[in-house]
């Protein structure tokens, strides 16, 4: 049984982001949005994100646009949109908010 | 596959509103259903009828209304949350001698019970968070 993870805020909040990517498991997915896809910015968690076994790492599209983000090119990570969001949803048993 | 959302974050101070809105409109036209929609702490702002953003920002009150008509979606606003914000319908104003209130359908006042039954229910509960 695997777990959506969604987490909305930036890794200037360092508590939330250590809880989340400790509690992430082999199969999870991890949903980057609102606020927190300025870790697609942060070489720390970036390099962080991109050493995970076994656990996707998906950036909501809409708020990398309205932030004017991009992936690097060395990321694992993919961009997804709202529809998407959904399937993962469903392709999850759970979903896990970290806010 | 039939959904909840449960919304934490205020309408104007947060995304949270927003990005739920989209993910609800999202589940809709993906053919799934939405058993209810539970707004909870400062997101019962949602509910105030009062609310008049700028004309060149979302008014995220009438785009749930709009959404809950067409597809005839349960909005249940915490109660308690509402109450201690001045959020209000008809009949908590009297209830509590108010001159007015803020808050009506298809937004309706309800305790957490309802969240419970929701997350009970739902094959998923999609959590935003403020």
């Amino acid at each position: 049984m695997t777990t959506l993870h969604t987490i909305n805020k930036p890794p200037s909040d360092s508590t939330l982001w250590h809880s989340c990517t400790t509690a992430l498991l082999p199969g999870d997915a991890l949903l980057i949005i609102e606020g927190g896809v300025y870790a697609a910015t942060h070489t720390v968690i970036a390099e962080q994100l991109n050493n995970l076994d076994d656990i996707t790492i998906h950036f909501l599209c809409a708020d990398m646009e309205a932030r004017g983000l991009h992936l690097s090119d060395n990321s694992k990570a993919c961009v997804v949109d709202d529809q998407q969001f959904v399937s993962l949803a469903c392709q999850h048993a759970k979903v896990v908010s970290w806010f | 596959m039939l959904f909840s959302i449960l919304i934490y974050g205020s309408a104007h101070n947060s995304q949270s509103a927003h990005t739920a809105y989209r993910f609800a409109d999202n589940v809709l036209n993906a053919g799934h259903q939405i058993h209810r929609v539970f707004f909870y702490g400062d997101s019962v702002h949602t509910a105030s009828v009062l609310s008049a953003p700028p004309r060149d920002e979302q008014n995220i009150h009438q785009l749930w209304k709009e959404l809950a008509h067409a597809h005839k979606l349960d909005l249940v606003v915490c109660i308690a949350a509402a109450l201690k914000r001045g959020v209000m319908d008809e009949a908590e104003a009297k209830r509590h001698e108010k001159a007015s209130f803020n808050s009506q359908a298809p937004y309706e006042l309800s305790g957490l019970g309802q969240l419970s039954e929701a997350a009970i229910i739902s094959d998923r509960l999609v959590t935003f968070g403020a």
